[in-house]
């Protein structure tokens, strides 16, 4: 029941703020704006210059997850870093909703949408061909994706402006879902640890079980050393 | 002098916050991506690179160290000692330059591009950071949250980024060069493929004179949003 | 040291009038409180004359000058804590008088003996983020008063400080005093007003309603009256008898030869009956 009421007050704090509203939809905007040139751009390239981007579009439809999830999970980090030097969230930690109860609703909150952004990009993209299974590891992985990020950012600054440099070091975690184009030992065997890489490969290879088995491993990983890491130190 | 302190006190804070070890990072990942890139796509990307990043990382971070100093009201107390808000404006600007400076010569000299002019190297990233942090200022007083700082910069980011595009070149497409944006980039792809010396001249003082001007407007724009609370 | 005479303000945004037709002055080594419930304008009033806030009508003269003529050297001269601390919480205690302490050109006292003075010499070089709010309050305070200014703001200097660091806050602030340099203190706190302040003004809806020295504020609103508890014959009595000519009162000079005396008490009125008496109010 609380986590539904806070919800309900989650939605309605968001919508009363433009800003909050806005930034939700940015993913969808996004999505437009990488549509707009998968229509227009792509097949100008093709006739000027003779470049395929076809062989490349698991790499992109990859880079548009991540960025969609990533996002959302800065968003929501920095919603908490704000709130932690607003003091609003020591007032949530002392209601009933507790330590854990206020970042188990924040994160899940972005996790959810992110789940939302990632169906509506499949949905766009026209990759129904996918099997429907692999859709919905796709979503949940997004959603775990979202929460690591926004945990990463959380736990990891103290302050916004750490915060911030987080946040620019985390947009290079994207760079590993292209790792595998440069076919480097070195660099693919680093690329193993991350989850980006593992979306790129599960993209391209939609019916293996050992790549979708091993991404939701690694995902799971992050999530729980992040979340073990976070109550440690708490406690 | 107390611009001295200050961009000390600065760099200092921006060391503790990470700021140059996550460039370090950024600065090895670019590296790597150039590394693969044959020369004729590099001559295009690196200057993209540099123009895109290091020069503009001021308009990314800005928000955030003033927010964080609005809150622990240490802006309050700045306010009341003789530092001038010109010197706090500058010694914000100057500093964050420093790292765009570093980060635009490792980029350049690790990916052991032929040609690099690199005192046009350094003024233009100095300049182009400078135009950006400035942006940030201006874009930051108002502001309460880093979520609105970064959703109010996108307009701005658009109206700079798009005038890009005329660099490909169309009839009077030159017109641009008056955004500065265009201006800052045309002047960096001079730094890889040469430029005749007064177009650089013209550019650099054009540029110059932009981040004057927007300093201008910066310290006003500080001081009536965020010294005054009138 | 300052002379604010006809003083008037309003909010830009909220059209709000904050002060009004305000006018009084504080001379050269004062200690001069404003006190005043919430939202009476004392801040409002503290920080037109630090020059935080601008287009005010009337006259604020301070060091000598009309306070809209000064540039940023006026705060060489001026030290101030705010209520709230304000420090940079990744800095230790030292760096953080360093750091300020560098853009004044009046060089500082020594930071470690500042430090000393406010128990804080221990905890020298332990980052801000991990100081208690007490410890943030003595550290602010020191700060203000480092490069030796001659006017000093005190906004709640011993707000959330316990009995032993308040007593160490009000020393430092008579020690001030007796140097000479002149004090604007703001509170509600109304036994530090007592103990601290030469004059004190109340405020009230941004006026001032009444202005003077506590001895003679609390005489002029108490009563002429001496409180006696006395023990006689096993039973505990209480008496009151006027003041003029105490001397020669013969039921009150017997009480004193033949009673137990508990407690004498003259009913002079304390600050906080002044204050509830002029606000109609409470404190908070």
């Amino acid at each position: 029941m609380i986590q539904i009421t806070l919800f309900r007050n989650d939605i309605k704090q968001i919508l009363r703020d433009p800003v909050m509203t806005l930034l939700l939809v940015a993913p969808l905007l996004l999505i437009i704006v990488f549509k707009i040139v998968e229509v227009v751009l792509i097949p100008f390239l093709m006739q000027k210059t003779g470049f395929d981007v076809m062989p490349y579009a698991s790499y992109v439809f990859s880079f548009i997850l991540l960025m969609n999830s990533g996002m959302l999970g800065i968003v929501t980090g920095f919603m908490m870093l704000d709130e932690r030097d607003g003091n609003i969230a020591q007032l949530l930690e002392v209601t009933p909703l507790g330590r854990s109860g206020y970042l188990i609703n924040r994160l899940s909150f972005a996790s959810i949408l992110s789940i939302l952004y990632c169906l509506v990009s499949f949905a766009v993209f026209r990759l129904a061909e996918l099997p429907f299974y692999s859709v919905i590891l796709f979503c949940l992985l997004s959603a775990i994706y979202t929460a690591i990020i926004g945990l990463l950012i959380y736990s990891g600054a103290d302050d916004k402006v750490k915060g911030l440099t987080y946040a620019k070091g985390l947009n290079s975690l994207v760079l590993f879902a292209f790792t595998d184009l440069f076919a480097l030992n070195w660099l693919t065997f680093i690329s193993w640890f991350f989850p980006p890489y593992w979306i790129t490969m599960m993209i391209k290879s939609p019916y293996s079980f050992t790549y979708a088995c091993i991404a939701m491993l690694v995902h799971v990983i992050w999530l729980g050393f992040l979340i073990f890491r976070y109550a440690k130190r708490e406690s | 002098m107390r611009l001295q302190h200050a961009i000390l006190a600065d760099m200092r804070f921006q060391i503790k916050h990470g700021f140059y070890l996550v460039y370090v990072i950024i600065t090895v990942m670019y590296l790597i991506i150039l590394s693969f890139l044959p020369e004729k796509v590099l001559s295009v990307l690196l200057p993209v690179v540099v123009f895109s990043d290091p020069s503009v990382l001021g308009l990314f971070f800005i928000g955030g160290i003033i927010l964080l100093e609005k809150g622990q009201g240490v802006l309050m107390v700045l306010v009341v000692t003789p530092l001038r808000s010109v010197e706090y404006i500058l010694s914000k600007v100057i500093s964050l330059s420093i790292i765009s400076v570093a980060a635009a010569l490792a980029i350049s000299w690790f990916s052991y591009f032929p040609s690099v002019n690199w005192v046009l190297l350094i003024l233009s990233t100095i300049l182009t950071s400078g135009i950006f942090t400035l942006l940030g200022i201006m874009i930051n007083a108002g502001c309460n949250t880093v979520n609105q700082y970064m959703l109010k910069t996108i307009p701005y980011m658009l109206l700079f980024i798009i005038p890009c595009l005329a660099l490909i070149g169309f009839p009077y497409s030159w017109l641009f060069t008056i955004v500065p944006s265009v201006a800052a980039l045309k002047l960096m792809l001079g730094v890889y493929h040469g430029i005749i010396w007064y177009e650089a001249t013209a550019l650099v003082v054009y540029l110059f004179i932009v981040n004057y001007i927007l300093l201008r407007f910066a310290v006003r724009v500080f001081e009536s949003k965020i010294v005054y609370q009138d | 040291m300052i002379q604010v005479s006809n003083l008037h303000f309003t909010y830009g945004r909220t059209q709000k009038e904050a002060i009004q037709n305000m006018c009084f002055d504080v001379a050269e080594g004062e200690v001069f409180g404003f006190l005043g419930p919430s939202g009476a304008g004392k801040t409002t009033t503290q920080r037109l004359i630090i020059g935080l806030l601008r287009n005010y009508t009337g006259k604020i003269e301070v060091l000598g000058k009309e306070r809209n003529q000064w540039g940023k050297d006026f705060y060489e001269q001026i030290g101030v804590a705010f209520d709230f601390p304000n420090l940079y919480t990744k800095l230790t205690a030292r760096e953080n008088l360093q750091l300020i302490g560098s853009y004044y050109k009046n060089k500082s006292e020594n930071p470690e003996e500042l430090l000393d003075r406010v128990g804080l010499l221990p905890e020298r070089d332990v980052r801000v983020e991990n100081f208690s709010k007490g410890m943030k309050m003595r550290l602010n305070f020191v700060r203000s008063i480092m490069h030796k200014p001659n006017l000093m703001f005190f906004d709640e200097p011993t707000s959330g400080l316990d009995p032993v660091n308040a007593h160490i806050i009000k020393e430092i602030i008579l020690e001030q005093k007796k140097a000479g340099k002149t004090i604007f203190l703001t509170t509600h706190n109304m036994t530090v007003a007592e103990q601290l302040c030469d004059r004190v003004a109340f405020i009230v809806e941004g006026k001032i309603v009444n202005i003077g020295s506590p001895k003679n504020l609390m005489i002029e609103h108490g009563k002429r009256l001496v409180n006696i508890e006395y023990q006689m014959n096993g039973d505990i009595c209480e008496q009151s008898f006027e003041l003029t000519d105490l001397g020669d009162n013969p039921d009150f000079l017997n009480i004193l030869r033949s009673a137990e005396i508990k407690t004498i008490h003259s009913c002079e009125a304390t600050l906080e009956d002044i204050f509830i008496k002029l606000t109609g109010r409470s404190l908070l």
